[in-house]
């Protein structure tokens, strides 16, 4: 019953899907759509699959290109690098930054919070280290030109009375001041051997006999740390010879103070 | 290519297999050159070609089923297109010519052109969007959800989109003149 001014019939849109779609059956097409499913047929006619060929240039290019990427891949530093090697790598800079730590802090040579720190972790597991290292003048003055005369002497003796008997460096005496006055009110030789101070500052005959004297006469201990710049002015230009008989001049590498000496004591 | 055996060709073709490629390029490469020669006529073989070379090194990570695969061929074959038209020609998209259909010869794709006449037929005079639904749809043989997906349109879109083509083109196409 269908009349020319409809013409072609209605269609639905699931109707007009399967149509494109090629789903339609021929039976169930609308009048006046015929010519275009027998379109669209011949349009899907026209894709369909054909049989594989061998021997496509195309084929072999596309063959060619993956070879040609999966070479380059397997070529490729960055990919070899992070696929396996950025773990071990990380795992060996890591050890070696935590040795080198480790070694730092045994030494002394951390800065002084770190020092402290690890210091305080050594503690736990057992191990010595020291909390604070000697970053003070000694080192300062050693590298600077100031620090030792061109002859070889030190610009920083000790007073003269400090080191009077001694011919140990300034170095080794700098806790004996400090330890020197335990000595007095105490067994020397006890102080001596109980005491780390005294028994790395003080050597054995000066504990034994001349810490007394020592001890009280001279003024090293007194200086406060800022104290050997004031006072280096007075030493400067003091002969080589001057320093053969003082611990600063048998010292002579060292250039120890007597900032040093009282800075330590200080500490001590 | 079944289902089933789709996972297995694809898989092969990624690692560089020319059976598997061979496979692959007897199934979509009709449709493809199809495809492409009504986007960019003249250049339809090549452009198949060059989509195939760029398709190749990324098999090996494409993971889908066969209608993934031909959306992403398809795909592809968009990219090209658009690639050539800015490119080679140096000039904006323009909506194409389906008449320059009529002179081509199916020597490539087989020779077939009652497929071509068919196909200049179905897309003359059709807007650009209207011509890309109809031949996502009857060409490249996706469905109404594939084709919105790709177009950046819903599938209800596409689906009214198409049927008012269908009418459009039966009232063309109608043996009987249509009396008002």
């Amino acid at each position: 019953m269908t009349g020319p001014t409809d013409y072609p019939s209605e269609i639905d849109v699931w109707t007009a899907d399967d149509l494109i779609s090629g789903t339609l059956p021929w039976i169930d097409v609308p009048d006046g759509y015929e010519g275009l499913s027998d379109l669209v047929s011949a349009v899907r006619r026209g894709v369909a699959p054909e049989e594989p060929r061998w021997g496509s240039p195309t084929v072999a290019a596309m063959a060619a290109r993956i070879a040609t990427t999966q070479a380059a891949k397997r070529s490729d530093p960055r990919r070899r690098l992070s696929a396996r090697r950025v773990p071990h790598l990380a795992a060996a800079m890591s050890t070696v930054v935590l040795l080198s730590s480790a070694a730092a802090a045994i030494a002394g040579e951390l800065p002084a919070p770190m020092q402290v720190a690890a210091s305080d972790v050594a503690r736990i597991v057992g191990v010595s280290v020291p909390a604070t290292h000697d970053p003070g003048p000694t080192t300062a003055n050693q590298g600077r030109p100031g620090g030792r005369s061109p002859n070889g002497g030190s610009l920083n003796p000790a007073p003269p009375t400090a080191p009077a008997g001694s011919n140990r460096p300034n170095a080794l005496s700098k806790p004996a001041s400090s330890g020197a006055v335990e000595m007095t009110s105490s067994h020397a030789n006890e102080s001596m051997s109980a005491g780390p101070p005294a028994a790395a500052g003080t050597s054995p005959g000066q504990a034994g006999s001349e810490s007394t004297t020592t001890s009280t006469s001279t003024p090293s201990p007194s200086l406060p740390p800022t104290q050997p710049s004031v006072q280096l002015p007075p030493y400067h230009g003091s002969p080589a010879g001057s320093n053969s008989g003082s611990p600063a001049g048998s010292n002579s590498g060292r250039g120890v103070g007597p900032g040093t000496t009282g800075g330590h004591s200080q500490r001590g | 290519v079944e289902a089933a055996e789709f996972d297995l060709v694809i898989r092969q073709a990624g690692l560089g297999s020319e059976g598997a490629l061979s496979r692959l390029y007897a199934e979509y490469n009709r449709m493809l050159v199809r495809y492409l020669r009504v986007h960019v006529p003249g250049a339809g073989e090549d452009l198949a070609q060059e989509t195939w070379l760029a398709v190749a090194p990324r098999l090996q990570g494409f993971r889908g089923s066969e209608r993934d695969f031909r959306v992403f061929l398809l795909e592809e074959a968009r990219d090209q297109a658009a690639a050539y038209r800015r490119n080679v020609q140096r000039e904006p998209a323009r909506p194409f010519a389906p008449r320059a259909l009529s002179g081509l010869r199916a020597v490539d794709v087989g020779d077939e052109p009652v497929a071509d006449a068919a196909l200049a037929t179905l897309l003359d005079g059709l807007r650009p969007l209207h011509s890309e639904i109809l031949l996502l749809r009857v060409v490249g043989g996706l469905t109404a959800e594939e084709t919105g997906a790709l177009l950046g349109k819903s599938p209800g879109v596409v689906r009214v989109t198409q049927h008012r083509v269908l009418r459009q083109l039966a009232k063309r196409l109608g043996r009987e003149p249509i009396t008002r």
